[in-house]
């Protein structure tokens, strides 16, 4: 079965960089890109382009950090790993989206 | 925030950071590609189009390394702007204490904005012509002067053969000021005028605003005499009319048409004190010897031509005149007659570093060291904030604020301080500019330097706009670093008790106290020391008194007292007629008036041996010619032998000075002994008392006085009058109408006036030091207030305790004070042992200051000690009278 593909919503592209980072680790941008297309099984359309814009602005807002290291395939690449600031981040932006998704979903089935 | 204000901290920011942030980029994209591509590869995809497919994904390298760019300048900029909004919340909030650290800020930057726009528009402006860094002055330079020191002048002879020879210069124009009789256009006046060669206008490049300039046909033999004016003395004179071309004055007696105006921006150099009028050089027969070094000379460089260029070209072409005229310079002191070469300066340079480099420092350093006091006391104050701020700053590092973040945030609030002082500054500046240029003082120096206002333009707001900046930096940085340095926890256990503000800060609040203090009193010491010296100066030690003497300036011209024994029966008149006037008690003539001798020293040698041609040693003195009266209508006294009579006028005779013949003859007895001046040689009858004789700051040198044969050009009349000199003054000019009705007299005015009138540029510099170091005074009283207000604060609830169990107000008025005084000691000591070295560098500087300050340094340490025991005790007394019970409420 072939899902539909939709755009990623705004803002939370931020949201799914920092969740794959908590759980993969420490991850390249190509990774988490790939991570993300895979674990959605291809359903959000994501520009691998967009992911890196996402990662600097992690990054100045101190919820990610980044350094220099060497890929699988010992090629020098740039890992990115969620920090303690992250963390609560997600946690904040998880409750809230989950809140979000309750609103909606209390609206849509009209209870 | 203004947009281009804005796109300029963005281009600053990526100029910054851009190259390590995109390389860092180009690396993370190449590593992505290659993966993408790699996967194709994998895929069974041909290696372009694995290549291409990765683009596609990508969405573009290039699209996505600005979009890249693009997050990260703008977040920048966003924090910026949060950062500025909330420093202007909080300034807002503490209106007053923002106005205060603005105001004191606005001193400190205002002073130095002022000093920074006279500095600006007197010397680091360009000169008003076209072009004008390819302007320079020559001058000949005696044997091993080289290229250093005064550009001095150059003989007619040489100056022409200069312009056949060179292959450096477009044109080069001779010329001389001259002060001329000048008779039209009001009463018959003497001004100065410069005697200018054909190709002056042209180096210059300025065109008249009327009429024109010279022709080849004025310079002719059958020339009619024509003259060019002044925008000035056109407006002054002739109150700008129109008409004014074609007109005719006399100058020197000789009828002259004005044929053209030059512009006001045209000025005569201001060496030369500027001319009022430009007329052809024609030399006369005396002034074609090629040793007779008489003339100004400006060239302007050919296009690329560097001054080096110009300077390798002049000395080939010296050394070729000199093989062509061995001679020329055969009545010269053997050491002097070879290895002449030409000196060659820029001109706007010589004019920067001209006499007053050292005044400039001077200045420059004083009004530094004021903005470094309104910085450290500014610290001070921002310190004490921080203190009080404590708790909000803990909360946003609890918050998840980088300590990096309240950083930025702190000094965004000091630029914001630093700009509203800067603008505030500005405001000062052109408050106190129009201010300065009234000053009698001010307004003399200037006009010197044809300056008569002063504007705030872009480069002077550019300069307020660095140095508040720079200031921002610099007081900003240690309150930033040391209140963003909180750990949240303890600020939350220590809520609202208000305790001790912590070790450091208090440590680093002391040091900044007392170098407060340390810097206000040497420039305190440094400007009164100069007072004092100049106050000195001013009141004695001329070395003759100036009460009751009138002093005036006789030029006879050239045309009417052509022949020696004219002038010489001019002057015998002079001097029997004045002396029959009433109120006079003596009268004398000489070539200069001793204070007004710059530029008279003249080589003397000195006779070693009994002999006609036993040259021994030479030195420099000023020579004068006097009358035989001079001695004692000056009251210059007599220290051996005897001054002139009226049987010396036509001896060889000479009084020389203490100090010569004390370090000449070196306990011999000068007189007898023979020195030569002017290749003649004279026998020294007398010697007097030393006087200071190359005007002002200059030390006294040794001084020869000749009798006058009473052929002079140019003298100087000095009366001793019974009463107010300036009585006389009606009378003496009556009485020379009488003798020559065209007659101009220059520089009338009694010694006393003449003494105020050359100090006035000191008195300039004087006013700008006392400002400063009142300023300075005022700025860290406001520092020791600061202080022991929050030592204070941050003890009232020791105070309360104590007072509670039983303390006097006198005891905690002391503990108060103990603090600050101690401070105040060190900063005292310290400021001390910095003006006691700066009175040393100052002393070898200028001859006049007086090396002993003690007294100096000691009173000023006692004032400064005595404001900030005040500053101290204010606060101090506020804290006896706290009520215990509330103190301990306050919990």
């Amino acid at each position: 079965m072939t899902q539909p593909k939709s755009e990623v919503l705004q803002g939370t592209l931020d949201l799914l960089v920092l969740k794959t980072l908590e759980t993969i680790g420490p991850m390249h941008g190509w990774g988490v890109s790939r991570r993300i297309q895979q674990v959605s099984d291809n359903a959000l359309q994501l520009t691998q382009g967009t992911i890196y814009p996402a990662l600097l602005r992690l990054e100045q807002r101190g919820w990610i950090a980044a350094e220099w290291g060497i890929s699988d395939q010992n090629r020098k690449a740039r890992f990115y790993s969620i920090t303690k600031a992250g963390r609560k981040q997600l946690r904040d932006e998880k409750k809230s989206w989950e809140r979000m998704m309750a609103i909606i979903n209390r609206v849509l089935e009209g209870t | 925030m203004p947009g281009s204000m804005r796109a300029f901290l963005w281009r600053l920011l990526r100029l910054a950071r851009r190259s390590k942030s995109e390389a860092s980029l180009d690396g993370e994209l190449e590593f992505h590609l290659r993966m993408e591509i790699e996967e194709n590869l994998s895929r069974g995809m041909g290696p372009e189009e694995a290549r291409r497919h990765a683009l596609i994904a990508l969405g573009g390298l290039d699209q996505t390394k600005e979009a890249c760019r693009e997050t990260r300048g703008i977040k920048w900029l966003d924090e910026f702007r949060q950062d500025l909004s909330f420093g202007i919340r909080i300034l807002k909030k503490k209106p007053g204490f923002a106005a205060m650290i603005v105001m004191v800020l606005a001193l400190g930057i205002g002073a130095n904005t002022a000093l920074y726009s006279i500095l600006n528009t007197i010397f680091f402006k360009p000169l008003p012509y076209p072009e004008a860094e390819r302007l320079v002055l020559l001058g000949e330079a005696p044997p091993h002067q080289g290229q250093t020191g005064a550009v001095g002048r150059s003989s007619y002879q040489n100056f022409m053969d200069w312009g056949k020879h060179n292959q450096a210069f477009e044109d080069l124009t001779a010329y001389c000021s001259e002060e001329l009789g000048v008779a039209g256009g009001g009463e018959p006046h003497r001004i100065r005028g410069d005697r200018v060669s054909d190709a002056f206008f042209k180096v210059f490049r300025i065109q008249p605003i009327l009429g024109r300039t010279f022709v080849p046909g004025d310079f002719a033999p059958n020339r009619n005499p024509v003259a060019v004016l002044s925008y000035r003395y056109w407006q002054a004179a002739f109150r700008g009319r129109s008409d004014i071309v074609g007109q005719v004055i006399r100058i020197e007696g000789q009828t002259t048409t004005i044929v053209g105006v030059m512009p006001e921006r045209f000025r005569s150099l201001a060496m030369e004190g500027g001319a009022r009028f430009w007329i052809p050089l024609l030399p006369a027969a005396r002034e074609l010897r090629r040793d007779s070094n008489l003339f100004m000379v400006v060239g302007r460089l050919r296009p690329g031509i560097t001054i080096e260029r110009a300077r390798n070209d002049m000395a080939q072409i010296a050394r070729n005149l000199e093989d062509q005229y061995p001679g020329a310079r055969r009545d010269y002191p053997p050491s002097l007659q070879k290895g002449w070469g030409v000196r060659i300066e820029g001109l706007h340079n010589y004019f920067v570093q001209k006499g007053t480099a050292t005044e400039t420092g001077l200045l420059m350093t004083a009004f530094g060291f004021l903005l470094l006091i309104v910085c450290a006391n500014v610290a001070n104050l921002l310190l004490a904030q921080g203190a009080d701020r404590r708790k909000e700053i803990g909360v946003r590092i609890a918050m998840g604020a980088g300590r990096l973040r309240v950083v930025r945030q702190l000094m965004v609030e000091s630029l914001l301080l630093a700009l509203l002082g800067g603008a505030g500054g500005v405001l000062l500046a052109n408050w106190m500019l129009p201010i300065l240029l009234r000053l009698r003082a001010g307004a003399n120096l200037f006009s010197e330097f044809g300056v008569d206002k002063f504007e705030i333009d872009g480069r002077i707001l550019f300069f307020t706009l660095v140095i508040s900046m720079a200031s921002s930096v610099v007081f900003g940085i240690v309150p930033a670093l040391t209140s963003s340095q909180v750990d949240p926890l303890g600020t939350f256990k220590s809520f609202g008790s208000g305790y001790s503000t912590g070790a450091r800060r208090r440590r680093i609040s002391n040091i900044l106290v007392v170098s407060e203090l340390a810097l206000s009193l040497l420039l305190m010491v440094s400007g009164s020391f100069v007072m004092r010296s100049l106050y000195q100066l001013w009141n004695c030690n001329w070395g003759f008194p100036v009460e009751n003497r009138l002093a005036m300036s006789l030029s006879l011209s050239q045309r009417n007292y052509a022949e020696g024994a004219k002038r010489k029966r001019f002057f015998e008149d002079l001097l029997s007629q004045v002396r029959a006037l009433p109120g006079v008690r003596s009268a004398a003539l000489m070539r200069s008036l001793p204070i007004m001798m710059q530029g008279a020293a003249t080589g003397v040698s000195i006779e070693r041996n009994q002999g006609p041609d036993h040259r021994g040693s030479v030195s420099i003195a000023s020579s004068n010619s006097v009358s035989p009266d001079f001695w004692q209508t000056l009251g210059i006294p007599l220290k051996e032998g005897r001054c002139f009579t009226d049987q010396d006028t036509s001896r060889d005779v000479a009084v020389v000075s203490e100090s010569m013949a004390r370090e000449v003859w070196k306990g011999q007895d000068p007189i007898g002994k023979r020195i030569e001046v002017f290749r003649h040689w004279y026998t020294v009858v007398g010697v007097c008392g030393d006087v200071v004789n190359l005007g002002f700051a200059r030390k006294p040198e040794y001084a020869v006085y000749v009798p006058s044969s009473f052929t002079f050009d140019t003298a100087s009349l000095v009366l001793h009058t019974n009463g107010n000199p300036l009585d006389l003054v009606s009378p003496v000019r009556e009485m020379i109408k009488r003798m020559d009705p065209d007659q101009p007299i220059t520089a009338l005015r009694s010694l006393e006036q003449a003494q105020v009138e050359l100090g006035e540029p000191w008195e300039f510099l004087l006013v700008l030091l006392g400002s400063i170091a009142v300023a300075a005074v005022v700025v860290s009283a406001i520092g020791m207030y600061g202080v022991t207000s929050r030592t204070v604060a941050a003890q009232t609830r020791e105070i309360g305790i104590r007072m509670a169990l039983g303390a006097s107000g006198g005891s905690v008025i002391a503990l108060m004070v103990k603090h600050g005084v101690r401070l105040a000691l060190f900063g005292i000591v310290l400021g001390t042992v910095a003006a006691v070295g700066a009175a040393e560098v100052l002393a070898s500087q200028y001859w006049w200051l007086t090396t002993s300050q003690v007294p100096v340094i000691g009173l000023v340490a006692l004032l400064l000690g005595a404001v900030a025991l005040l500053a101290c005790f204010l606060p101090a007394r506020r804290a006896s009278r706290i009520e215990p019970a509330i103190t301990l409420r306050l919990e």
